[in-house]
Formats: C-alpha cells, sequence, structure tokens
C-alpha cells in the first residue's frame, strides 16, 4: 500500500450563492493518475480550483501530503508541491517564453526539474525561447503551461482539458511527455473531455455529477461499469 | 515631468490591482508637505528630495495594509468611496498639520539660475525635474522589462491566478509596487514643490490631469503613462498661451477623441 498523497472530504464550494460543490470526496496516493470525469457543468473545473484555493471551498477538507490546505494561500500550496495547469493555460502576453520559465523561483539545487529536462520533454520549446507566449499555438502552449508548472517541482499536478483544441498529432505527443511523467513518479489528476486518452493515463477514475462524487474507484472497475458510464457521462 | 511621475504610479497600482485610486493626488500632496518639512528641518532639499519619496512610499504601504488589501475584490463603487474618501482625510491632515497658509520650497543655490537652451532662457531647476523624469522612466523600464523580479510583477499584471500558481507570491509584489507607486507619487510632489508652492488643494489639480493622462495613455502601461502626460502637458500648456479662450477644455476634448479612435487609451491592452 503506497502512501496517501492527496485526502478530499466532502467539499463544498460556492460561486457567489450557486453552490457548485456539494460533496466531492476522493483519495489519490503517490504516482497515482487519476481522471476526473463528468458532464459539462459537473463541477469539474471548480473541483480542481477548489484543491488550490483559487475558489475557496465553504467546507470541507482538502488534506496534501499531511496538511489541511484550509486557508493556505495559492502561491503557498504551489511551493508545496501542488499546482493547476488551467483550461485556458494561463499565458503571460507580456512575457517572453524565456522569461516565463525563468521567473519560478528555484529554491534548491537537487529540484527534479530543470530547464534541459523541460526541452528533453518539449525540445520545440527551446528554439522559440524569445517569443512571445501570444503568438503560439494551442499545442505550444500548453507545453509551455506544462514546463512552467513542472518548474514549481510538483509532487501532484492538475491538468485542466489539456488537449482542449489540439491537433490529433499535437494530442499525441502530449500524451506521450504526460507518460514519461508518471513514469517518474509523478502524480496527476487530469480533467478531459477526450476520455479515451483521459483512460489511457490514468489508474483510477473518479465520476462528477452535478456537483457531487458520483462514483470512484480503479480503472477497470470503471470500465466494466456501464452503469455508471451511461448514468453519468452518456457513454 | 511631474504628471509623468504621478501618472506612471497610478498605472502602475492600476494595472496590478484593477483599483483606481482617487487619493493619488494626496499622496503626491502630503509628499509635497513631508518634504517641506524635512527641508525646514534641515534645510537641505537634496534629503527632502530623498527622503519625501520614501515617507510617501511608506505612507502608501501602511494605507494598503489597514484598507487596500481588503476592497481588492470589492465592487468599484466601494473602492471609489472609499479612495474618495481618502482625499478628504489626507486634506484635513494636511490642514492640522501644516496648517491652511501656502508655502514655497527654495531650489538648492546650483539650481536656481537659469541656462540658455536653444537660444531661450530656461530656469536649471526645471530641466533638473525633466532629467528627474527621464531618468524614473529609464529605471522603471529596466526595472520592468530586465529583470527577474519585473518579468514576476508582468506575469502578476497579466494573470494573477497563474501567477499564483507557479510559486510568485503576488500578494507581496502588490504591496512593494503600490508603495512604490506612492513613493513616485511623493516624489512628484517634492520635485514640484520649488516650481507651483506646497498649498491644501494641490492634490485635486494633478488628480484630474492625472487621470487623464492614464485614460489617454491606456490604463496598466507605463508607455502609455510616459507618452500620455507628454502629450496632455504639451498640448495644456500650448493651449493656454496659444488658444487661452479654449484651454479649459482642450485637455478633454483630446482624451474624447483618444477614446473615441482607440477605447483602451493608446497604449492600453
Amino acid at each position: 500500500m503506497s502512501n496517501v498523497l492527496l485526502n478530499v472530504e466532502n467539499l463544498n464550494t460556492y460561486y457567489g450563492k450557486s453552490h457548485i460543490l456539494q460533496g466531492i470526496s476522493f483519495s489519490l496516493s503517490d504516482n497515482d493518475c487519476m481522471a476526473i470525469l463528468g458532464r459539462n457543468g459537473a463541477g469539474k473545473t471548480t473541483t480542481l480550483r477548489s484543491l488550490v484555493n483559487l475558489s475557496k471551498p465553504d467546507s470541507g477538507n482538502v488534506i496534501f501530503m499531511d496538511e489541511n490546505l484550509k486557508n493556505i494561500k495559492p502561491y503557498y500550496i504551489a511551493e508545496k508541491g501542488m499546482t493547476l495547469v488551467p483550461e485556458n493555460r494561463g499565458m503571460f502576453p507580456s512575457l517572453t517564453v524565456e522569461e516565463s520559465l525563468s521567473i519560478i523561483s528555484q529554491y534548491n539545487s537537487n529540484n527534479l526539474w530543470t530547464l534541459p529536462k523541460i526541452f528533453e520533454l518539449f525540445p520545440s520549446l527551446k528554439h522559440r525561447l524569445k517569443n512571445k507566449s501570444n503568438e503560439f499555438s494551442g499545442g505550444e502552449q500548453q507545453m509551455l503551461a506544462i514546463s512552467r508548472a513542472l518548474l514549481t517541482n510538483p509532487k501532484l499536478l492538475l491538468l485542466d482539458e489539456p488537449t482542449q483544441g489540439l491537433a490529433p498529432n499535437i494530442v499525441n505527443e502530449l500524451f506521450k511527455a504526460l507518460s514519461s511523467l508518471l513514469k517518474s513518479g509523478l502524480s496527476i489528476i487530469i480533467v478531459e473531455q477526450n476520455i479515451k486518452m483521459a483512460l489511457n493515463l490514468a489508474n483510477k477514475v473518479s465520476v462528477i455529477g452535478k456537483g457531487k462524487t458520483k462514483w470512484t474507484g480503479s480503472k477497470s472497475k470503471f470500465q466494466n461499469n456501464t452503469g455508471v458510464q451511461k448514468e453519468w457521462l452518456g457513454i | 515631468m511631474t504628471l509623468f511621475l504621478l501618472s506612471a504610479g497610478l498605472t502602475i497600482i492600476f494595472g496590478l490591482m484593477k483599483i483606481v485610486n482617487l487619493a493619488h493626488g494626496s499622496l503626491y500632496m502630503i509628499g509635497a508637505y513631508i518634504g517641506l518639512s524635512i527641508w525646514t528641518i534641515s534645510t537641505s532639499f537634496w534629503l527632502a528630495l530623498i527622503l519625501a519619496p520614501l515617507f510617501t512610499a511608506l505612507i502608501g504601504y501602511l494605507l494598503y495594509q489597514v484598507l487596500f488589501r481588503h476592497i481588492q475584490i470589492a465592487d468599484p463603487m466601494r473602492q471609489v468611496l472609499l479612495t474618495f474618501g481618502l482625499i478628504y482625510i489626507g486634506l484635513d491632515s494636511v490642514r492640522l498639520f501644516w496648517g491652511t497658509m501656502s508655502h514655497s520650497i527654495s531650489a538648492p543655490n546650483i539650481l536656481s539660475n537659469s541656462i540658455i537652451v536653444l537660444g531661450e532662457s530656461y530656469p536649471s531647476y526645471r530641466l533638473f525635474v525633466i532629467f528627474i523624469g527621464i531618468l524614473i522612466a529609464a529605471l522603471l523600464y529596466i526595472f520592468l522589462e530586465k529583470t527577474k523580479i519585473g518579468a514576476k510583477v508582468r506575469a502578476s499584471v497579466d494573470d494573477p491566478e497563474m501567477a499564483k500558481l507557479l510559486r510568485i507570491d503576488t500578494d507581496k509584489i502588490l504591496i512593494y509596487m503600490f508603495a512604490l507607486g506612492c513613493g513616485l507619487a511623493g516624489l512628484a510632489g517634492i520635485t514640484v514643490a520649488p516650481i507651483l508652492g506646497v498649498e491644501p488643494g494641490m492634490d485635486m489639480e494633478v488628480l484630474v490631469l492625472t487621470l487623464i493622462v492614464v485614460v489617454v495613455g491606456g490604463p496598466g502601461s507605463l508607455k502609455g503613462a510616459l507618452i500620455g502626460s507628454l502629450l496632455i502637458g504639451f498640448v495644456d500648456s500650448y493651449g493656454k498661451v496659444y488658444i487661452p479662450e479654449i484651454a479649459q477644455i482642450i485637455i478633454y476634448a483630446v482624451m474624447a477623441v483618444t477614446l473615441l479612435l482607440k477605447p483602451n487609451g493608446l497604449y492600453g491592452r
């Protein structure tokens, strides 16, 4: 039995008066990859945002590496080892690629991720250091976004719709990169409309519907459970 | 150039916090008064020039910690009311501590003469003010565009949430940049004091001009603040000399035309 990395207990989050998350619970062990699936508007993005306190949960607990993250600032959570690559990829239009990568503070020299390793993973970035990221294609933006996140040296990476709007060959490239990240020991939570790709990466699945966790289990159990697939995903 | 110092500070604060600090003019006035006190006590203009912006920045820091921190996510109406209220508090504090009389500071001896520039006699202190403006513009440019901290500031302006996710302490950046913006207002106050004097009400005179500069230049853009302050400054001065009949409205006309052609300002995002 591997160590529990993240434990989410009965998370409730509001946007203004609308009760978006009404009870999200799951847990994740070291080197797990969990796919969070659900229909549009089910609360997947809000779940990821609530984990890093960008949307503050009103109740419930997020325990990451034995620490309760209640009232802890997002930048500290990132420092502790959990960061999010948002759906819009969060580009900085006024920064060059080089600047985007260099602003992430590297505290100690035994960091797992360094610039040379990033260029090994995504070689195309190396030739575009002086470019501004808003001149990039969607695929390049996604690679830059993931690279930046890796430079924070996360233990757990949250990915929100990473393949959205990308061409199939880029999706393949991204899939290979993410697989190699998992092999290197990283844990990932991925929210994805491309269910096939998500299931190829994941070993665990959590299904969200109407703001509640409806089903959680291993990938193989999910694949055999056509009832859940039909009721909450319509497949 | 004073206008540039003011609008640079205001535009930086707006870019980072999306708050229009209407009390920016008050900080300019307070900077001038603090400079006045330091000058009176020490008789050194140079000491006042250095310390007044530092004290104003400190006041900005405290204001941020006590007030601005809490209105960042508030609706614009509350932000306007709060910063508008600060204008009155600033004005009354100045009256309380320094009285209602107007004061003057004399420029240091070395800058009190005039020199000939392009065939015209020009007071050397005014040249010095222009020099300060250019110096600050250059320093700000280097700081924001060429340093790592500057890149972090720009990242925080572009997408504060993403910056946080990348281990950048945006709250800390906000505090220091807010203080820097206030310090620039204080610097404007002390540099202008030998030319325009120090009196209650000097805040409102510049506030409107500064807001126009920021709107014309494009809120959040430093380059916009520079070009906008030159444009508005020249139009205002030349307007008063050559077409005094419409001098009162000409800068508003410039603003209106700019907004019609470029609704986000000259260098707006």
